[in-house]
């Protein structure tokens, strides 16, 4: 049986080894070396180099492809073992030419270089030759050189399998084999979206990244014909492969002293994934992600990956900024930070400390984010201090809160990955959370993972899932209900796990009663028999997990409708066992992080609420001063008080709020209103310029810190680059301006911050810097040993009694569209770009192939409206209107629109938003926004150009179909040859 | 009441301001590093009296010119070989032990050499090894051809 702990004998050695164990792990992890070349620890075996050849009872196998039996002989030393080996790289050599010197991939890291090495190989017994294809550099980020591709597949196996994007494949048939994008186009006009994970995993320089050529080598950056004449020179020079390595080792590790590589994690959204840096002065040559890391491992999406031109952006703020009527003038620090302690003073003196107003930024680092409460409350004694979460996902967690204790992610990704069945709502995950959905397309894929989506937009996922259903805009409640109620009525309930770990059973069922298919059928439009299929899905599988995001939660009801997915979740005892729970997926690197240390108007750090006088009183013993005991005002409430003239300053960390806050034009005119305002930020956002005083601050690679990703994961970044001109981390300004209105805070570096915030958050008790070092982590709740909490709800729920709640809901019905204002506005995310955009329009790369922001319009509306590609139109809401051009795509249907709401200038979406929120917690109901249209220009350029992957033409297959390989007639398996088998041919 | 604005005046510091900060900067890095630098001194000073540095310099200037050169020259058949015995002359180097003959190094320096030489038996032999091999014709002729392409290199200025 698989598993069983088993004898075998390697080398004449005994061991005990588990069975059904991968034979090549196996002997790697004994430390018997065996060469292997396409093998790669996060694909697993591919068997396409044949360098990993061993004799296993006696016949000569690929190590690799085999599974440890009981009394297996395996030997690695036997003559015809290197034998077989050495062909093997005699054909690996004869499609890779040895160039190491003057090769950028020449990093000490070469699969290639190194098992040439390894093998202590001399010569090559068949002569290099090119396969006859041109480079192809056509894409942004990364090229492809077919003549040092060596075809082991890997980046078939990532695209087909990881990443499942599915652009890649081997074409086996034809002369010369080599990788295609797509049905053979080049790389820019496939379905590639950039996700770089197969130049991740190329063990050579046929796939690399275009940052790192001419850059990586000290001999690299010269033009092609002495390049030429460089590699035919490092040739002729080969007496032997020996001193050749010799020299390109020598070469490589000189490089080790310009090249930096430093561990950070990702500020693009809430998967978090950490990689490494590399670093040659402020030159980026790449990032390269590492299977150890513990959200991604090697898997990263196009922002991750290369959207980091930002960082030496010309536009950075280098220089604190003072308003002088209607023109900034830069200034020295002494001068900008006296002059916010001084007017910041001054307000707090005349209107008392409710008349600041404090926001930090989801973006920032959780010691920063903690750092902005205390100035609030330490210093200017208010609470009035909120942050950007409460724009996405605190309607998500006061579901949580109501119901099952904690507002987080109730298990790890790899729960997600390994559900039966997955139901994501409101998420459009595959550009949200792209490495995310990865996992979830491969459990699909290769796993049989059972997947539905509820969106009203068609977009990858959807197309992907096994079922998909578009109920109405902001109807999710009631579907789910229904759902929830039929199950209840078939006896579908966990009846044992309600029984003893459930309260306000049999209340909840008596109100739940009202959600009836025939009520549900007629307010969401699904029918009848979907809902039914719904319920039995998740009667048949073992454990179901609920994804969702803001769909959901920009809605008017939206706190409630996540409280539906809890509850539907506690009857079908879908908690506390691994491939179960909710999953509020968090938008941004640190909107978890950012609430949890505190920024919030009604808790301390951990959720410590404010009311409660014990925990106050351990605030105010802490930081030596009297703490108000009533929460403050949200950043909607702050805005309406700047509106009535009760708030009169603001400071904002980093967050473009002018442009991400619903009704934007209400929030800009609160801003001109604003006796002082101070933003800290990195450029001279939208938001910035109403400011008073901007203070410069950098970016994550250039400074130290923490995040917490959206599975509660805690993880560190260090700084990879030195700070540029005079910004400075948000931390350290912050302490200045604290300490201008001398608070005395002496914090060194965000460690100090970290450990002042463990004494007072039990939640983060045993949190510290060492405990995090490289690429550790912890998922909080974390105790004073330091133990984690991977999975919640095991033992109990969060509450006192230790047990869940059932919390019945009623729906609220959204505003909706009207006669006049009769088309539906979506918004959301676009893979390839940030938020309003500051930080990845920068990228040439990405602009290129994204350079706008756009209207998708379904084609049935376009007939109706008379629009094509690219007609101007103007959206005019209750609040305001935007201009634009139009994509039509199936992707929406009938009077839907989307806009992605990464532009800030004239289709910013949030003009149209209105102010109407959740009712529970002030989230704007962004997605409740109806427009009229009006076409403008008829005539003009499809805002998408075609070499946007959304226009490719995908390949799906499973792995890189070895058998191809092994059937074409030019090809031996090397065994065969040094046993002189019977080969073909 | 503030109207967003987009407009920055820069702070331009004063002629003379900017050139006082660059020269207190270009003290303090004096200043930290005040071994080295004057250490570079001595060596700029040696490498003046050798007449190295117009060379470095030009080699500089040209460095690409100079590759090119360099990698055309050398692929030409009748320098393969040479370009052999330059690598296996590193290699060569590679196996002395560099740190144990540095001793033995400042002392022919010292001019001292004959004085104990027996202590350093060792280090002696590698030195000769080191010696005999400069005398092998082959090896010979691969320096004086690096020698001589130097030179040439030299001249183009
Ligand atoms: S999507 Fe593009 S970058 Fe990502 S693995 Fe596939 S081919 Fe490579
Ligand atoms: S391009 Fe793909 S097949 Fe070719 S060497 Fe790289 S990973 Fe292997
Ligand atoms: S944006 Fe999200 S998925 Fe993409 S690399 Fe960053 S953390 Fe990972
Ligand atoms: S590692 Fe086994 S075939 Fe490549």
């Amino acid at each position: 049986m698989s598993g069983e702990m088993v004898r075998v004998i390697v080398n004449g050695t005994e061991y005990q080894a588990s069975e059904g164990q991968n034979i090549l792990q196996f002997l790697n992890a004994e430390d018997v070396n065996v060469p292997a070349i396409c093998f790669h620890e996060s694909l697993g075996p591919i068997e396409s180099c044949d360098t990993c050849i061993v004799e296993v009872d006696g016949e000569l196998q690929r190590a690799c492809g085999m599974e440890l039996e009981a009394d297996m002989e395996i030997n690695t030393q036997h003559e015809d073992v290197h034998k077989a080996q050495d062909l093997a790289m005699d054909q690996i050599l004869h499609k890779h030419e040895l160039y190491c010197t003057v090769c950028d991939y020449n990093n000490g890291r070469c699969a290639i270089h190194n098992t040439v090495a390894e093998m202590q190989k001399e010569h090559q017994q068949i002569a290099f030759k090119e396969k006859g294809y041109n480079i192809d550099d056509s894409g942004s980020f990364y090229r492809y050189d077919p003549n040092q591709c060596i075809l082991c597949g890997r980046c078939v196996e990532v695209c087909q399998d990881v990443e499942v994007n599915e652009t890649l494949t081997i074409d086996w048939e034809r002369k010369q084999p080599r990788v295609l994008w797509d049905n053979d186009v080049p790389i820019d006009e496939s379905s590639c979206v950039n996700c770089g994970q197969c130049v991740t995993v190329c063990p050579c320089n046929a796939l690399m990244e275009k940052s790192m050529i001419k850059e990586a080598g000290y001999l690299t950056d010269v033009e092609q014909g002495t390049l030429r004449s460089m590699i035919d020179f490092t040739k002729n020079v080969e007496s032997g492969f020996g001193p050749l390595f010799a020299i390109s080792d020598t070469e490589a590790e000189m490089r080790e002293d310009r090249i930096e590589k430093t561990k950070t994690v990702c500020t693009y959204c809430g998967v978090g994934c950490s990689f490494d840096v590399w670093t040659k002065g402020r030159h980026i040559l790449k990032v390269q992600p590492q299977p150890e890391a513990p959200a991604n491992g090697i898997s990263t999406c196009v922002k991750g990956k290369f959207g980091w031109d930002y960082v030496n952006s010309e536009e950075r703020l280098t220089k604190p900024l003072i308003r002088h009527g209607d023109t900034f003038k830069e200034a020295e620090w002494d001068e900008a930070i006296s002059y916010v302690g001084k007017r910041l003073k001054e307000i707090h003196a005349e209107s008392g400390p409710d008349a600041l107003g404090f926001i930090a930024s989801s973006k920032a680092t959780n010691e920063e984010s903690y750092l902005v409460q205390k100035l609030a409350r330490q210093v200017f004694g208010t609470n009035n201090v909120d942050n950007c979460s409460r724009y996405c996902q605190s309607p998500a967690t006061k579901g949580l809160f109501r119901t099952v204790g904690y507002g987080g992610d109730s298990g790890s990704i790899d729960d997600i990955a390994t559900a039966d069945l997955v139901i994501t709502i409101g998420s459009n995950t595959a550009e949200s959370h792209p490495v995310l959905a990865s996992r979830i397309k491969k459990a699909q894929k290769l796993f049989g993972q059972r997947v539905i989506v509820a969106d009203i937009r068609e977009h990858e996922m959807a197309e992907r899932a096994d079922l998909f259903i578009s109920p109405r805009p902001g109807s999710d409640l009631v579907w789910l209900s229904a759902v929830t109620n039929y199950i209840i009525k078939q006896g579908w309930h966990d009846e044992k796990f309600l029984k003893n770990r459930v309260i306000n059973v049999e209340e909840y069922f008596e109100k739940i009663k009202k959600f009836t298919l025939d009520y549900a059928e007629e307010v969401t439009g699904l029918s009848k028999e979907t809902m039914v299929n719904i319920a039995e899905e998740i009667h048949r599988s073992g454990s179901t997990v609920i994804c969702w995001a803001m769909g959901v939660t920009q809605q008017k009801g939206g706190s409630d409708t996540s409280t539906a997915i809890s509850n539907l979740l506690i009857v079908t005892g879908n908690y506390g066992r691994h491939g179960t729970g909710a999953y509020p997926l968090r938008g941004h690197n640190n909107v978890q992080g950012c609430s949890d240390f505190g920024s919030m108007p009604n808790t301390f750090p951990g959720y410590q609420d404010v009311q409660n006088d014990e925990i106050r009183k351990k605030f105010e013993e802490a930081w030596k001063v009297d703490l108000p005991g009533e929460p403050g005002l949200t950043n909607h409430g702050m805005v309406d008080a700047i509106h009535d003239g009760s708030l009169r300053a603001l400071y904002l960390q980093g967050e473009d709020m002018g442009i991400v806050d619903a009704n934007a034009n209400y929030v800009q005119r609160g801003f001109e209103q604003l006796d002082f305002f101070v933003v800290q930020d990195l450029f001279l956002s939208r938001t910035s310029e109403f400011a008073d005083v901007i203070l410069p601050a950098v970016p994550s690679l250039e400074k130290e810190g923490t995040f917490v990703n959206t599975e509660r994961r805690i993880q560190r970044i260090y700084p990879a680059l030195p700070t540029l001109g005079d910004a400075k981390p948000d931390w350290e300004i912050t302490q200045m301006v604290a300490n201008e209105l001398e608070a005395g805070w002496n914090y060194q570096g965000p460690a100090q911050i970290m450990d002042e915030i463990a004494k007072l958050t039990p939640l983060f008790a045993g949190v510290s810097y060492e405990r995090l070092e490289g690429y550790k982590s912890l998922l909080w709740p974390v105790d004073e040993e330091g133990v984690d909490m991977p999975m919640l709800y095991e033992e109990e729920f969060h509450f006192n009694d230790g047990k869940a709640r059932l919390f019945y809901v009623d729906w609220t019905e959204p505003t909706g569209t009207n006669e006049e204002y009769d088309l539906h506005v979506n918004s959301g995310r676009l893979l390839e770009h940030f938020h309003e955009g500051n930080m990845t329009y920068k990228s040439e790369g990405i602009t290129r192939k994204t350079p706008f922001c756009f209207i998708e319009v379904s084609p049935e509306l376009a007939k109706d409206r008379g629009l094509k590609d690219g007609s101007t139109v103007r959206l005019t809401s209750r609040t305001g209107s935007v201009k634009g051009r139009v994509v039509v795509t199936e992707r929406v249907k009938g009077k839907e629109l989307y806009i992605p709401l990464n532009d800030n200038g004239d289709l910013a979406v949030n003009k149209l938003t209105s102010s109407e929120v959740d009712k529970d917690t002030d989230t704007p109901a962004y997605k409740d926004t109806a427009v009229k249209m009006d076409l403008l220009n008829f005539e003009g350029q499809s805002p998408l150009p075609h070499n946007n992957h959304r226009f490719g033409n995908r390949q799906p297959q499973i792995g890189i179909r070895i058998g191809g390989k092994w059937k074409r007639d030019d090809y031996v398996f090397p065994g065969d040859v040094v046993r002189e088998k019977d080969v073909k041919r | 009441m503030a109207k967003a604005t987009r407009k920055v005046e820069p702070l331009v510091p004063s002629k003379d301001e900017a050139r006082e900060k660059g020269i207190e900067e270009i003290e303090q890095a004096l200043a930290e590093r005040k071994d080295a630098i004057l250490e570079l001194i001595d060596l700029v000073d040696r490498l003046h009296e050798s007449d190295l540095l117009p060379f470095i310099s030009a080699l500089v200037n040209h460095r690409d010119q100079a590759r090119s050169a360099f990698f055309r020259e050398i692929n030409r058949p009748h320098n393969a070989k040479f370009a052999r015995n330059v690598v296996d002359f590193i290699g060569f180097l590679g196996t002395i032990e560099f740190e144990k003959m540095q001793p033995f190094m400042e002392k022919i320096n010292r001019g001292i050499l004959e004085a104990d030489i027996e202590e350093e038996k060792d280090d002696m032999i590698s030195m000769l090894q080191l010696i005999k091999s400069l005398k092998d014709p082959e090896v010979n002729r691969s320096i004086r051809s690096i020698l001589a392409f130097l030179r040439g290199m030299g001249k183009e200025e």
